[in-house]
């Protein structure tokens, strides 16, 4: 080994000494807070009920059994059902956040400069409020007897007295609510960098705006539009408060089931089983972000 | 001309979508100066809900539980993260991919599972030595986690917004490491720290589900305290004390943007 | 040295009245030499960014690494700093070896390409920061400032902040940073790269004065060889981690030591030699007398050597042997105190392009087309060695 090559190792070692110091105390934090949590119960979700909630040994697969339906009394469709519901919401409310986020998103990149940071602004400032609030915020609004229930009600949408809330819609609303501003970033940076030339081109060929739209203004927001679907779907899939708040019994998803586990129902491994669901859901939309990331050049670093 | 009613149009749009976004918070401010105890009829101006919160002492001790775990948590977390912020940047030119991956876990982790997970920790660590019984203390923990990925992130962008020859001049300036640190890093990351103070702040008093798992029976937060309450039924009441949240929350917000404002 | 030692005035070099109570500041500072040898950058891989360079820089002087983006220069005068460490080889200061002496325990100050200015304190505070880290007192920290603002003439400058300064103004708040620590050596990483052409040349001379009156061992970085000339006592070219030469301004641009130096320098009229006989040397445009003794394959006449007559006057030194060569003007640029001709020439199958400078003294100027006699001095066919080394 050369002279310089000592030299070298001994000052990589130095500066492996500093980058420990500042970085350690952080990073053992988190993984001792978060990391060995998470694979606690991640092993939970392989071990046997013990019937006061609490995992033992032996190691099964029981929980996913169970999650999938298999019980005690035989199989019945309860969990299969919250399971559906979780994927039916996200993807409903997914496409009504699409539906509301694109427009929005087009109409401030039209808007003056000094003026979209404004608007920006005015989209996220409603989710710096607590989750809970904002849930309490739609109670109010959809609870049998305001404006909006009767009028549900006038129009025949829903049976006398009964409001709005609690129902499924009542959760699919919270959910495109809490969701709305983690599309339109996304999207607005997409827009932000629309190549109008294309759009220019496009109406001298085609002429019908809607297959202007379809051929030069969609394929160029579509990263975007990508990306906050995975930043929609994905934690809808696993959302907490907003079902169980606006939802009734009947309306529970995913991450009531296994909140409950933990709770009332008492089955940790099943409570577990659900929840590596719901992580595997999440890295699944981090590999799509990870993949997208490079077309999409920072629009999801702007959702906090 | 088609053209113009297209952006018309998609104007009328914006203004149903800020009403949609705005109903909710500003209908439970409106509703906590109601008279009358319901949320479906305007009965008068009044202030009753809000004397009443001043003598419910158990929302007093909510206040304070979570503004004490606000402060307490922001504080480790702006320390923790400063520093892992610093060592990201001195060591840029190193592969610290795992290192990111550990930073990135608390931002994508879903709330749900974070704070299950660490319920589920803390019980058994409970179990088997009699530390970590659920309260202030593994609240904090838990914030602090959740709020140590901001802080990093946040020095880091300041750092590597800054000229790279300042700690080339500090050292020609006869600076030693301490007063290196003294007299330029910490002066020079004041408005970082700060702007992370605030953002840490509001991550706290923002959530809810983490701290709902983590929490004990001593340790209610306000968001918990209000989530007990309307599962008890609407009320008045929380619709004050959401105000309260609501005005707050916005006031260190644009505070924490104010700042951010100045460095830039 | 010693008529190059500053002469203070007792309150401290900066110092503009005559002090009469100012005896705790220092005497008359000695200016420091350096002293390089062997000194190596490295890195792994083999990678070679220096390669063992022995330099001697006299105190007092004002010295110039010369040379192209990734020549060594920045990375020398790093290590001249502390910032960068050496892989080999010793420095030392004033004759005190700092080789292992950490940046901010050398006498040594800098100023940077970017000037590297602390965004969070104001002017004042961030031309007292070196005096301020050493543990100098308030009170005397803000009379060294107003010294030295006296000194460079910042006039209401100090009172700005830094957000509000002009790239000049930043360049001078830099120099008074650094020069108010009254270090053994002042360095300067191209100081005046990023200020326009008029700005540039009014602080080339006030750097050059202030580095006069001051006597300090100037350590000066710069790709520019105008920028070099005008300034230096001396000047070190490099080129791929390798001194090529070192020498006065003048001994380097008449003198160049090899092809690279010469070309660096702005040098055309470069020749190649085909074979030489006693001082007769072959070239594309024909055989040359010389009187330079050492062997070279390239032959350099400098533009400004050449004599340009009309064919048939006579030569401009008759008595001398002069080289002759009969040529035609392609171009002409006229620069008011001197005029460049292109010129070409045809020797049988070979042509040939060469430069010429005249300084217009008022005579007739040549015309495009037409045909002139060329004549250099044997002393002004000078040998260059092809290859890079032979410095």
């Amino acid at each position: 080994m050369s002279q310089v090559d000592v030299v070298w190792r001994r000052r990589r070692r130095r500066e492996t000494r500093h980058l420990l110091v500042s970085v350690l105390p952080g990073a053992l934090w988190i993984f001792i807070f978060l990391v060995l949590p998470s694979a606690y119960l991640m092993s939970v979700a392989f071990m046997t009920n013990g019937g006061f909630g609490q995992p033992q040994m032996p190691l099964t697969l029981d929980a996913f059994r169970n999650l999938a339906g298999f019980g005690f009394l035989g199989w019945s469709p309860g969990n299969l059902y919250t399971l559906w519901r979780s994927i039916f919401q996200s993807v409903i409310s997914l496409g009504l956040v699409v539906l509301v986020a694109y427009p929005v998103a087009w109409y401030i990149s039209m808007c003056r400069p000094r003026l979209r940071a404004i608007m920006l602004l005015a989209v996220v400032v409603p989710s710096w409020t607590n989750q809970v609030i904002r849930a309490f915020g739609w109670m109010n609004l959809l609870s049998p007897g305001t404006p909006l229930s009767t009028l549900a009600e006038k129009m025949g949408l829903i049976a006398p007295n009964m409001g709005l809330f609690p129902s499924d819609f009542a959760v699919t609303l919270g959910l495109v609510y809490n969701f709305l501003p983690f599309m339109v970033l996304p999207l607005y940076a997409a827009f932000e960098k629309l190549d109008h030339a294309q759009i220019e081109a496009a109406r001298d060929l085609y002429a019908s705006p809607l297959r202007t739209f379809f051929v030069a203004v969609l394929p160029q927001t579509l990263p975007g539009l990508l990306a906050g679907s995975v930043l929609v779907a994905i934690p809808a899939f696993g959302m907490y408060v907003i079902p169980e708040l606006l939802g009734g019994g009947r309306s529970q998803m995913l991450g009531n089931l296994v909140a409950s586990q933990f709770g009332e129902a008492a089955n940790w491994p099943l409570g577990a089983a659900g929840a590596l669901l719901m992580l595997l859901a999440t890295l699944l939309g981090l590999v799509i972000l990870r993949r997208m990331g490079r077309r999409l050049g920072g629009g999801t670093e702007m959702v906090i | 001309m088609q053209n113009r009613r297209f952006k018309k149009g998609l104007a009328v749009f914006w203004w149903l979508t800020l009403i949609f976004l705005y109903a909710p918070l500003l209908v439970v401010m409106m509703f906590s100066f109601n008279s009358i105890n319901t949320s479906a009829r305007w009965g008068g101006f009044s202030l009753r809900w809000y004397e009443r919160l001043l003598h419910n002492d158990v929302v007093i001790g909510a206040i304070g539980h979570t503004l004490l775990l606000a402060v307490i948590s922001s504080i480790i977390a702006v320390i923790l993260g400063a520093m892992i912020g610093y060592g990201l940047y001195r060591h840029r030119a190193r592969k610290l991919g795992l290192l990111i991956v550990l930073i990135y876990l608390p931002i994508v982790m879903p709330d749900i599972v974070f704070g299950i997970s660490d319920m589920a920790f803390f019980v058994q660590i409970n179990r088997l030595t009699g530390l970590l019984s659920p309260g202030l203390g593994t609240m904090v923990i838990a914030h602090v986690t959740f709020q140590i990925p901001f802080v990093a992130l946040i020095v880091y962008s300041r750092f590597v917004g800054l000229d790279a020859t300042l700690f080339d001049a500090a050292k020609d300036l006869y600076a030693s490491p301490w007063q290196r640190m003294l007299h330029f890093i910490l002066p020079t990351l004041k408005p970082a720290l700060l702007s992370a103070f605030f953002l840490s702040f509001t991550l706290s008093v923002d959530d809810f589900v983490i701290s709902f798992f983590t929490a004990g029976p001593e340790s209610a937060t306000l968001p918990i305290y209000i989530w007990g309450a309307i599962r008890r039924g609407i009320s008045p009441e929380i619709n004050a004390i959401a105000t309260l949240m609501i005005a707050s929350v916005a006031l260190v917000a644009v505070l924490s943007l104010l700042f951010n404002r100045r460095r830039a | 040295m010693a008529e190059r030692s500053p002469t203070a005035a007792p309150g401290g070099p900066f110092s503009a009245v005559e002090s009469t109570t100012g005896s705790e500041a220092s005497a008359a500072r000695e200016a420091s030499s350096i002293s390089l040898k062997g000194i190596r950058k490295e890195y792994p891989g083999g990678v070679v960014a220096l390669e063992s360079v022995d330099l001697d820089i006299r105190a007092g002087e004002f010295f110039t690494l010369l040379g192209p983006s990734g020549c060594g220069k920045t990375t020398l005068l790093r290590m001249l700093a502390g910032l960068d460490e050496p892989s080999g080889g010793s420095l030392s200061i004033g004759g005190v070896d700092v080789t292992d002496t950490p940046p901010h325990k050398r006498s040594v100050n800098t100023v940077f390409q970017s000037y590297a200015l602390f965004p969070h304190l104001s002017v004042r505070d961030n031309i007292a920061f070196g005096l301020k880290m050493r543990g100098m007192a308030r009170a005397e920290r803000e009379q060294k400032v107003v010294e030295i603002a006296e000194f460079i003439k910042l006039g209401s400058l100090v009172d700005r902040r830094v957000d509000q300064l002009s790239g000049g103004q930043r360049q001078r708040i830099a120099l008074a940073r650094a020069l108010i620590c009254e270090p053994d050596v002042l360095l300067l990483d191209e100081p005046l790269s990023a200020l326009d052409a008029g700005l540039r040349s009014q602080l080339q001379v006030e750097l050059l004065r202030t580095q006069k009156r001051l006597g300090m061992t100037f350590v000066f970085v710069t790709h520019d060889q105008e920028e070099a000339m005008v300034m230096s006592d001396r000047i070190a070219v490099l080129s791929d981690g390798i001194i090529q030469q070192i020498g006065t301004p003048q001994e380097v641009y008449e003198r160049p030591a090899n092809l690279f130096v010469a070309r660096f320098m702005g040098h055309d009229n470069l020749f190649s030699i085909s074979a030489r006989e006693g001082m007769t040397v072959q070239t594309p445009i024909g055989a040359l007398e010389t009187e330079d003794k050492n062997d070279g394959r390239v032959a350099l006449i400098r533009p400004e050597t050449l004599e340009l007559t009309s064919p048939g006057a006579p030569s401009v030194e008759p008595g001398k042997r002069l080289n002759t060569l009969m040529c035609r003007v392609v171009e002409r640029f006229y620069r008011g105190s001197n005029v460049e001709y292109r010129l070409s020439h045809q020797n049988g199958e070979q042509h040939s392009e060469l430069i010429a400078e005249i300084s217009n003294t008022g005579d007739r100027l040549f015309r495009v087309g037409d045909e002139v006699k060329v004549e250099i001095y044997p002393e002004d066919v000078i040998m260059l060695s092809d290859d890079e080394e032979g410095a």
